[in-house]
């Protein structure tokens, strides 16, 4: 159910703006279909979620396809006309550089980059933002930034964990969690994936796949003689919308 | 001449570099291994650190197959007598990294712990990788690892109270702010003058000291918890390659309600249930959060303090425990 301004929305009056089998459409139909109350005190701020989502989904697809590749954070790469590599793989905002030129750049010039899932995950929600965000108003709240993994996030990214959410939308980012990991492979302790929708996810290193697709993949890295298999962890890790709306609307 | 008790890991490696990038193979050569008088205990080390920087544990399982015990006294001997010279090189830290693994993931050697909890200490004031370090530590299913990082709170060097509070987030009072905030960024602070100008001008400067001063008071908070819980821990399946806070153990209240201690592992309780405790427990299940919360650190604060009371206070109906409780409502978990 969606709630703004004190009045529940009926599903024609705001679906019919958006085309059946965009992104939006799709994560509209699961709020208005659940018994959760998605709450917002104006249209625009659901409206920017509904965007922001989309523009999560983008970024995957766009790092999916672009040449950045999957590397441990001992071997990570980075353009360092943007970035400088930190002794522990992370890549720090060079002082001087804009930080929405860094964060394209990495959509762009993908082959100078190459990290870990987590931090993947990390530069998908910046790509996001950067996308919905007008130039100015990203550079002045991000004026700093450290893509590492998720010890170190920004605050005004907003990212929330939910360990029990009522629903899945496209935008929200999982994890596959492998338990029996082999121990001389401690990088596939897990996957972070984006929900692209449809029971689709991008995780980096991995591809785009259905859930089995990722099981399947982990479960090759496990310990010798292991029968415990990987799986879907029902929580979810998101960014704080209406949070991230308020620096725009 | 390396056949010498006193003869470290990090010797070992090094000469065996050397070796190797003069296009000698170590371990293939008798030549090699003869000259360097190598004993079992280096040999078996050669193999080890050959199989796992192949990143495969079947290449381990074959080294370990044939001698499996004197392959685990080589993977400690590798880590004891190596990780002084941790940072000598990247390949070298990442086989350390490897057999501190092997041995908490395959031979659960506790033993182990206080040396895997230096290098993430010194690795960190360095700002050096320490995520594989981390998982492994964690990865021993046991709350007494808590005390080798809980014990850093008190350090006076505040990156150990930094990385401190980051492990411990889970426990009440250590992380106020979930860890989520720029002051984390503090790490970089002493090498990235940018980063801390940056943060001033947007956070305030308030942020960059979050653990400045208040250590003790909060190893004092963590005694506490751990004292009141540890019987009652179990591991999540939580950690830091999911997200930033993870809950990496968290506390059975059934357990604590009971007063019966759990597998650290699953959380089940370590011995069968009386008839009696199944009917608390089945009263219990049906209570709202804040009032299990109530009546299990009630509980846990009497089995404590007088055994015979609290013999008396869990017989009575489970309304009457909770009055009981309220009136004398003792601290949070």
């Amino acid at each position: 159910m969606i709630y703004i301004a004190g009045t529940f929305i009926d599903s024609s009056s705001i679906a019919e703006k958006y085309p059946s089998e965009s992104i939006e459409r799709k994560a509209l139909n699961i709020m208005l279909s659940s018994s959760n109350i998605y709450a917002y005190n104006m249209l625009s701020e659901l409206e920017f979620e509904l965007n922001l989502r989309k523009s999560i989904v983008s970024a995957a697809m766009n790092l999916h396809r672009s040449r950045f590749s999957f590397r441990l954070f001992r071997e990570t790469k980075c353009n360092e006309k943007y970035w400088e590599r930190t002794e522990e793989g992370g890549f720090l905002l060079k002082d001087g550089v804009k930080p929405s030129e860094a964060i394209k750049d990495i959509f762009v010039n993908s082959s100078l980059y190459g990290t870990e899932c987590a931090t993947a995950m990390v530069i998908v929600f910046y790509g996001a933002i950067v996308n919905v965000f007008p130039e100015e108003v990203f550079d002045r709240v991000f004026s700093y930034i450290y893509l590492m993994d998720w010890m170190y996030l920004d605050r005004r990214l907003g990212i929330e964990y939910i360990r029990e959410p009522e629903d899945y939308l496209p935008g929200d980012c999982r994890y596959f969690k492998n338990p029996d990991v082999d121990p001389l492979t401690p990088h596939w302790q897990g996957e972070n994936v984006i929900d692209l929708g449809d029971g689709l996810y991008y995780g980096h290193g991995m591809g785009i796949g259905r859930d089995q697709y990722f099981i399947d993949t982990l479960n090759k890295y496990r310990i010798s003689g292991s029968e415990t298999s990987a799986y879907l962890l029902r929580s979810v890790t998101r960014l704080n919308f209406k949070r991230l709306a308020m620096y725009v609307l | 001449m390396i056949n010498d008790n006193s003869v470290k890991f990090s010797t070992l490696y090094k000469l065996y570099s050397e070796a190797k990038s003069r296009g000698i193979s170590p371990q293939r050569n008798a030549l090699f291994t003869k000259r360097m008088h190598l004993n079992s205990l280096h040999k078996r080390a050669l193999k080890i650190l050959n199989a796992v920087r192949t990143r495969k544990s079947s290449k381990f399982e074959q080294v370990a197959s044939d001698d499996e015990y004197n392959t685990y006294l080589a993977l400690k001997w590798m880590l004891e007598t190596g990780y002084r010279d941790d940072g000598l090189s990247k390949d070298y830290d990442e086989v350390l990294d490897a057999a501190a693994a092997l041995l908490i993931k395959r031979y659960r050697d506790k033993n182990v712990l206080p040396l895997i909890a230096d290098l993430m200490f010194s690795r960190y004031r360095e700002g050096r990788y320490i995520y594989d370090l981390i998982w492994a530590y964690f990865e021993y299913d046991d709350p007494e690892s808590l005390l080798y990082i809980g014990k850093r709170l008190q350090s006076s060097n505040s990156k150990d109270v930094e990385l401190a509070c980051k492990l411990l987030c889970f426990i009440p009072g250590i992380c106020d702010n979930k860890g989520d905030s720029p002051a984390q960024f503090a790490k970089f602070v002493d090498r990235h003058d940018d980063v801390k100008r940056n943060i001033v001008d947007n956070i305030g400067d308030g942020l960059l000291n979050d653990n400045d001063g208040d250590g003790p008071a909060k190893y004092a908070i963590f005694m506490k918890w751990f004292n009141e819980n540890k019987n009652y821990l179990y591991r999540t399946m939580e950690s830091f390659h999911q997200f930033n806070s993870p809950q990496i153990y968290e506390i059975s209240l059934e357990a604590k309600y009971l007063c019966i201690p759990v597998s650290h592992k699953d959380g089940k309780f370590k011995r069968q249930l009386t008839e009696h405790e199944k009917q608390c427990l089945s009263a219990f299940m049906n209570m709202d959060d804040n009032t299990k919360v109530l009546l299990a650190n009630y509980s846990n604060f009497l089995f404590r303090q007088n055994y015979y009371e609290w013999n008396v206070w869990i017989h009575y109906p489970i309304y009457e425990q909770i009055r009981i409780a309220t009136a004398a409502r003792v601290g949070g978990i």
